[in-house]
Parts: C-alpha cells; sequence; structure tokens
C-alpha cells in the first residue's frame, strides 16, 4: 500500500502581511437603505446612479441564495462593511500613494510590473482606486484608462450610463444585485477603433481591512478592430473573520476586435469569492480568458460570453488549485447567437488536502446560431484521497447545424510518471512538482512571462512537501 | 385532479444552475389504478416467479394486479415449476427464500422490503413512492442456476390504461439471469414500470428494456440495481416509441470488483419528449462501470440525458466512463447534456464525453456519389446507429419487432 505523506499549505508570506486599518474611513456593517444611500453620497453618484443602487438593493432583498453551489452560511452581511475608504485621494503619481499602501503594492511587484511590461496600472485599496496611470503613449493613441467613478462624471458618463451593468443587470443574481447596490472602485477601460495596445493593463485589487467587502466594478469597451490584453490580479491577508469579494466584470468586444482578460486571483483563505463576469462579442470578435484561481475559501466564479455577432469566438483556459479548507466552484458558461460562432472552453483543476474543486459550465447554442462549433475539455487531478473533484458540465443544443465536443478525464498522478523522473535523479517532491506543473501548462503558457511564473511559484509553493 | 400525482423526477445528484432547467424533471402522471397485461416466456429450470401482494393496502387490490400469463403451455397457465396457490394473487416458487443483505424475502409478506429500499431508484424518491403500492412481481434465480436463455416479459397496455408494475430480479451468488422486457402499447397509454435488481456476489445479469409504446404515450421506465461482490449487470435498452418518456437508471456497484455496462439507444422525433437520468455509484474497491448512450433527434424533438459517474471515498481502484453520441437530424429540436463526475477517491480513473452534430458533409457527399438522397442518408445512418444497439438483443424475435419498428419510423420520415 503507498503511504501518504503531508502537504503542506501554502506559504503565504508574500500575501499575507497586513497594515493598520485605523486611519480608514468605514461604514457600519451591515446592508440597508441607509448604508447604500451613504456609499451614494460617498462616491457622489449622479441621481440615476443613486437610484440604481437603491432599487438593486431592493432585488438583493428578493432573491435567493444559490441552491446548487458551495455553501456559504459562513458569510454574514450583517457583518460586512461594504465600504472602507482608504485615507488617501487617487493619485497618477506613485510618489503621492502613502508610504503603507505603497510598500503594499512594491512587496507585490505592482510597480515593477508596470516599469517592465504594462501599459498602464491601476491599483485598488479596500473599496477606492489610490493609484491609476497610463502610459504616455498609450493615451496618445486615445486609449481612455481611468477609474470609473471619475468616467461616470466626465465626458464618457453617457457611454458608462449605457453600459453599466447592462451585461450582468442586478436581476441575474443575488450577489450581482448586492453588486448594484454596493459598488465602489475599479476601472474603465476603453480602446478606440483600430487601436491595438501592444503590452497589458493591469488592474490589482488588494483587501486590506477585516471583514470588509471589496465591489469594484470593471467595464471594457474595446471598439471595432481594436485589440487589448487586460490583466486582473487580486490578493489579502488572511483574518479569522469572513471577507466577501463580489466585483463585477463587464467587456464589451467590437466587431473584429479582439480581448484577453487574464485573471489570477488569489484571496484569501476567509474570503467569499463571489464574482460576476460577462462578455459580449459582436461580428468578427474574438473574447479569450485565462484564469487562475488559487485562493479564496468559497468561490463562485463562471466568466460567461455572449458570442452575438456572426463568426465571434471564444476560448477559456482555466485553472483552479484548491487546498485545505478551500471549495472553489469555477467554470465558463458560453451561449452562441451568433451564426457560425465557436468556443473553446479548457480547463484543469487540481485538489489536495482536502480541497473540493468543481467544475461548473454551460454551453448554450440557440435556434439561429447555424454552422456553430463549441469544445470543452476539463481534466482534474486528484492529489489525495481526502479532497473532492467534481465536474459538472452542461450542454444545452437548440440549433440543428452545430458541432459541439465535450471530454473529461479525472484520475490522479501516475505512480509509472513518478518512477521513471525519480529513475532520472528527480526527487519525488520535485517528480510531483513537476507533473502538476505540466498539468497547468495550458494557463501558464498564455500569461505574459512575469505572471507565468508567479503562477508556477504559487503551484509549487502548493505543492511544497507534497510526497504521497 | 384528486386522480392525479405530481413527481419530481430523475433528479441530477449534483445541482447546477437552477435556469437551465436540468436539475430534475416535472411529471404529472393518473393514480394508476391497475397494472400491464404481461405474457412471460417459459420460465427456465433454477428460476422461479413470485407474484407479491402489495405492500400497502388502498382497498383496490383486485384492481391494482398485473394478469401474468403464460404464453407457451404450461400448466395452470403458469410459468414453468411454478404453481398457483388458493389465493390467486400469491404464488408458491417450490424454492427456499434466500436472505438478501441480512434480511429474510418471504414472498407473500413485507418482511425483506428493507434489502429492496436499499436499491436506489434512477427516478428518485417520488416515483419510489408513486409506485410502492403497484402490482409486484419477483422473479429469483436458485444457487448455481446459468441461464442462457432469455426470459421475455413482454408488457401491453391497453388505449387510455393507466399502469403500473414493479417486477424485481432477485439473482443469488453465482448463477446468472437474462430478461428481456418489451413495452408494447396502444396509442395512448400511461405506462410506468419499475425493475430492480439485486445482483448477489459473482451474480451476471443482463437486461434488455424494448419501449415500443404508442405515440401519444407517457411512460416511465426505472431500471435499478445493487451489485454484491463480483455481480456484474449489463443493461441494454431502447427507447423508440413513447411520447413523453422518463427513463431512470441507478446502478451501485456495492461489492469490489463488481461492474456495470450501459447502452442506450434513442431516436426521439416531433412532439416526443425524452428525459434520461443514469447513475452509477462506485462503492466497492476496483468497480467497473461504462455508460454509451446513442441517440438520433429529429425535428422538433426534446432530449434531456443526465449521466452521473460517482466515485465516493473508499473506491479505490475504480474506473468509470460514460459517452454519448448524438445524430441532428433537425433544424430545430432541443439536446440537452449533463455528464458528471463526482469524485472524492483519489486512486481512481472517470472519463465522459459527448459529441452532438450533424452528419459530416463528406458522408453526405460520399452517399451522394452513391446515388443516396440526403434524406435517405441521413436515416441510412441513424437506423444504423439504433441497429448497433439492437444487434444486442439475445432474441431474434424481438430482434425482428424491433427492426420493424425501427422501419416504420424511417418509412414515416422518408415517405410522411
Amino acid at each position: 500500500m503507498r503511504e501518504k505523506s503531508q502537504v503542506d499549505d501554502i506559504n503565504r508570506s508574500m500575501y499575507d502581511f497586513k497594515n493598520e486599518d485605523e486611519d480608514s474611513y468605514k461604514l457600519q456593517a451591515g446592508l440597508t437603505p441607509e448604508i447604500v444611500d451613504k456609499i451614494s453620497k460617498e462616491k457622489n453618484d449622479p441621481a440615476w446612479m443613486n437610484q440604481f443602487r437603491l432599487h438593486s438593493l431592493q432585488i438583493y432583498n428578493s432573491l435567493q441564495v444559490p441552491n446548487w453551489g458551495p455553501s456559504i452560511d459562513g458569510l454574514d452581511m450583517d457583518h460586512i462593511v461594504t465600504y472602507v475608504r482608504p485615507n488617501t485621494k487617487m493619485s497618477a503619481k506613485w510618489s503621492d500613494v502613502p508610504e503603507d499602501i505603497k510598500d503594499t503594492f512594491e512587496r507585490l511587484g505592482i510597480p515593477q510590473a508596470e516599469r517592465k511590461s504594462l501599459a498602464g496600472v491601476g491599483a485598488q485599496y479596500d473599496s477606492e482606486l489610490v493609484y491609476h496611470n497610463v502610459r504616455e503613449e498609450v493615451a496618445a493613441m486615445g486609449v481612455v484608462y481611468t477609474d470609473l467613478e471619475s468616467a461616470m462624471h466626465g465626458k464618457y458618463a453617457d457611454m458608462i450610463r449605457t453600459h453599466f451593468m447592462k451585461l450582468v443587470p442586478p436581476q441575474d443574481h443575488k450577489f450581482a444585485a448586492l453588486h448594484g447596490a454596493v459598488w465602489s472602485g475599479g476601472s474603465f477601460v476603453y480602446v478606440p477603433p483600430g487601436v491595438t495596445v501592444e503590452i497589458p493593463l493591469q488592474s490589482y485589487f488588494r483587501l486590506n481591512a477585516p471583514g470588509a467587502g471589496q465591489f469594484e466594478h470593471t467595464l471594457i469597451i474595446v471598439d471595432e478592430g481594436a485589440n487589448l490584453h487586460f490583466i486582473e490580479g487580486c490578493s489579502a491577508p488572511k483574518y479569522n473573520v469572513a471577507n466577501l469579494h463580489a466585483g463585477c466584470v463587464e467587456l464589451y468586444v467590437g466587431k473584429n476586435a479582439r480581448l484577453r482578460y487574464s485573471t489570477i486571483e488569489n484571496w484569501s483563505k476567509n474570503m467569499y469569492n463571489l464574482n460576476t463576469k460577462r462578455a459580449i462579442v459582436e461580428e468578427g470578435g474574438t473574447m479569450e480568458w485565462v484564469s487562475g484561481s488559487f485562493g479564496s475559501h468559497v468561490s463562485y466564479l463562471y466568466p460567461m460570453t455572449i458570442l452575438k455577432g456572426k463568426n465571434s469566438r471564444m476560448e477559456f483556459t482555466g485553472i483552479t488549485f484548491a487546498g485545505q479548507g478551500q471549495n472553489l466552484d469555477t467554470g465558463a458558461k458560453v451561449v452562441h447567437m451568433g451564426e457560425g460562432t465557436s468556443s473553446y472552453i479548457n480547463t484543469k483543476s487540481i485538489s489536495k488536502d482536502g480541497g473540493i474543486s468543481t467544475f461548473r459550465s454551460a454551453v448554450t447554442i440557440q435556434e439561429k446560431a447555424k454552422h456553430s462549433k463549441a469544445a470543452v475539455s476539463c481534466q482534474s487531478l486528484m492529489l489525495d484521497d481526502i479532497s473532492q473533484s467534481d465536474t459538472i458540465p452542461a450542454m444545452d443544443i437548440r440549433c440543428g447545424d452545430a458541432d459541439v465536443g465535450h471530454e473529461a478525464k479525472i484520475g490522479r498522478i501516475s505512480d509509472e510518471a513518478v518512477f521513471y523522473l525519480m529513475s532520472r535523479g528527480i526527487s519525488e517532491e520535485n517528480a510531483r512538482a513537476m507533473i502538476v506543473g505540466g498539468f497547468a501548462d495550458n494557463v501558464s503558457k498564455e500569461l505574459p512571462l512575469e505572471y507565468a511564473v508567479e503562477m508556477n511559484n504559487l503551484i509549487r509553493l502548493e505543492m511544497k512537501g507534497s510526497i504521497g | 385532479m384528486e386522480n392525479n400525482v405530481n413527481m419530481k423526477i430523475n433528479p441530477l445528484p449534483a445541482l447546477t444552475w437552477n435556469r437551465l432547467k436540468m436539475n430534475e424533471g416535472a411529471v404529472e402522471v393518473i393514480k394508476a389504478q391497475t397494472g400491464a397485461d404481461i405474457v412471460m416466456s417459459k420460465l427456465p429450470t433454477g428460476v422461479s416467479l413470485t407474484k407479491l401482494p402489495r405492500t400497502e393496502s388502498n382497498g383496490q387490490d383486485a384492481q391494482r394486479e398485473s394478469r401474468i400469463e403464460q404464453d407457451c403451455g404450461c400448466e395452470d397457465g403458469l410459468p414453468g415449476n411454478v404453481r398457483a396457490k388458493s389465493n390467486p394473487q400469491q404464488i408458491e416458487t417450490g424454492m427456499d427464500t434466500s436472505p438478501i443483505n441480512g434480511h429474510q424475502m418471504e414472498p407473500g409478506a413485507d418482511i425483506g422490503f428493507a434489502a429492496w429500499q436499499q436499491v436506489e431508484s434512477g427516478m428518485g424518491a417520488d416515483f419510489d413512492r408513486y409506485m410502492a403500492d403497484s402490482s409486484l412481481a419477483l422473479l429469483e434465480t436458485a444457487a448455481d442456476s446459468h441461464i442462457e436463455k432469455p426470459i421475455i416479459i413482454t408488457l401491453e397496455y391497453q388505449e387510455n390504461m393507466a399502469a403500473a408494475d414493479r417486477i424485481y430480479l432477485h439473482v443469488v451468488p453465482k448463477s446468472s439471469l437474462s430478461v428481456i422486457f418489451v413495452l408494447k402499447s396502444a396509442q395512448k397509454v400511461q405506462a410506468s414500470l419499475q425493475i430492480k435488481t439485486i445482483a448477489e456476489p459473482e451474480a451476471q445479469v443482463e437486461l434488455y428494456v424494448i419501449q415500443l409504446t404508442g405515440g401519444d404515450s407517457t411512460v416511465l421506465t426505472d431500471v435499478s440495481s445493487l451489485c454484491e461482490e463480483k455481480a456484474s449487470v449489463s443493461l441494454t435498452k431502447l427507447e423508440l416509441g413513447g411520447g413523453i418518456q422518463y427513463a431512470g437508471v441507478c446502478t451501485t456497484l456495492k461489492g469490489n470488483k463488481s461492474q456495470f455496462y450501459a447502452e442506450a439507444g434513442y431516436r426521439v422525433r416531433g412532439e416526443q419528449h425524452l428525459d434520461m437520468n443514469y447513475l452509477v455509484r462506485h462503492v466497492g474497491r476496483k468497480t467497473t462501470s461504462e455508460m454509451n448512450a446513442s441517440g438520433v433527434l429529429e425535428e422538433g424533438a426534446f432530449k434531456l440525458f443526465r449521466g452521473t459517474i460517482d466515485f465516493p471515498r473508499g473506491c479505490a481502484g475504480a474506473k468509470g466512463n460514460e459517452k454519448e453520441d448524438i445524430l441532428l437530424l433537425g433544424e430545430r429540436q432541443v439536446n440537452q447534456t449533463i455528464p458528471l463526475i463526482l469524485c472524492k477517491e483519489e486512486d481512481v480513473e472517470g472519463n465522459h464525453g459527448a459529441t452532438i452534430g450533424r452528419l459530416p458533409e463528406q458522408v453526405l457527399f460520399y452517399l451522394g456519389t452513391r446515388g443516396i438522397s440526403a434524406d435517405a442518408a441521413e436515416d441510412l445512418i441513424a437506423s444504423a446507429k439504433l441497429e448497433a444497439v439492437c444487434a444486442r438483443i439475445p432474441d431474434e424475435k424481438v430482434k425482428q419487432t424491433v427492426r420493424a419498428f425501427l422501419c416504420a419510423m424511417s418509412r414515416e420520415r422518408l415517405c410522411g
């Protein structure tokens, strides 16, 4: 009988440091019309947004918690602070950011990444953006990258009003409604027709306050023939109380445009990550998702793509790593509406140390989506017998002229592969880490080098001491 | 209406988004007042039939019982070595009753039904309750009996009949049993059939369920099995007739090295609605399962296939495979497929796959160059898919009946 050894938990020291939040301004915990109204006043919302928030709260109160996903019984909205404002204003100069916050992002490598490989950076700390900057040459091409609240009051006000929570309406689900009521922070990106942003933009979200929620809204419009890669990163220190992330991402991909949206999610393991991401793609457009889910206590995360235009396409590449105390319910959804649309969902999941990983997907091909093609591939790796890995892929095909394929595999690391590597002088621990790293290769090869290295580091840390 | 029963049916073992409407089906049925007319081929030596009284009484016993006959000369009109007792609802088997999982199976009494309650229904608890007081027949093998020739049980339903029947199969250690069930009916009936099997250690069971009911019928068939150590159950299921069809299949591989194999074929068209739920639970170690579904959807039809391989903790060495292959022949139909793998054990291998689509243009072109029209080519390939499942039926006469049914479907499609 094979012997099992203990798999160490991740060394999270690079994410787990925390700052005192005594200088910040907080609203009281809970969710009432008065609190929502206070947030609205804090944000200096236009009247329509104030009404939108209060209406969303009504919807939130009328909707049920999902009955099909991981339990969120540990999340008590009466104990969640929905708005925490750090003691600073947003700056476009790194030197103006307060020392403790600057130190936080420097330890996370954000300014270094900006200098090396990014076209622009937004950094959100708790409920507000503290830094936002875009390279001059990128701004000169007409690319807009700013915080959503500024955009709502400036010349893009109409554009924001036309697009804000139209893809993800508050009626969509309970936590979309929550987001509509208390959202704060986030970015607005507009790429004009025909413009290609050669290097990525990045937003990084850091939640420092214990017992708080982060509800940033990201709205990206990539106009006809334009091209953009947007990277989202997130982390938080671990506390003994529940934190909540209920962000919302809305992506509009124009005719023949291309958008790649990459996420490395590494929330702390007391986080409830109930995030909603959705894209709509016009004729000939391309949406690419690259997603790595490593953190959170509980995650509900299924980026959805609506292939509205003829010959539009999407590709989703994802990896989920569920360790001790984690229940990560992740996957993707796609709706084929236009003729000749195509989609490919390719995911890997790894469960260890009692972690639960669920792959959940939905592929819908509507009646008019003739000549559409869809393929789904999901592979799950079980690293011990106390973990759990489920796959729940749904397909709903309503068009006779469609071509759909699906495959899924579940298994463990083969003894033969480990033996082969060990016979070449590699230790068992390294052999297993190498195999897991190779298993995750589909995601890491899609990321810019710096982020692929970060992801591989995360996997290596997760696998440290993993012999079994 | 008072006589109507609303049921949640074919529940998915792990829920998904409610808006997809795949988590379960909902059906309203008339409370069955009778059983089907059952014709059974001569029972081979080593198999006994016991017709058991209902477990609950609703005061309408006589109406709820099936009429079981034998189609080839046998004393008293009863099968094989079975004789009638003074109470016509009880038939003495002439065999010792056998313990099942520690419960004594006593024909004519309720004791022992706890064992059958362990056999989980593929259609869910509501259907189990609905069937609880329907007529019940028990087929049992004798120890070490190996039945080569299949028993053929034909269930016939008269026009407007609402019938419910339970047939339990108890296959004792190291014995084997092969049973073909054929469901036939007039145009509009409501037929409910529950087949439960307990396969004791090293038992081998082959089941064939052929559904050829009338086009306006509501048909519910539930095939559930429990396999003890090294036992195997093989199921071949054809869904061809009926209007609204619900099919539940659940097998629990309880014993180590037990096996389950399922091959399902279906062809649905027009207003037909087919809702399937296949579930295999690997409880024992080194258990294996394979579930293949192959079907054809024509214009206007609805089909939902739920297929689940469940690896609970402790089933080390288990392997499960599942595949669905769907040919779309219409412009508009609804095909829903949701294949699940639930896994709490490291040392397992699970695979599932699905392919959904039309005939490739190359195939149509090739057949076209041989003088075969596109419609005829599509029908040819559709028939071939079903023929592959039909070929598994171990009785020529039943096979011919199925082929005739398939031919009629083809004629109707091609000639209107």
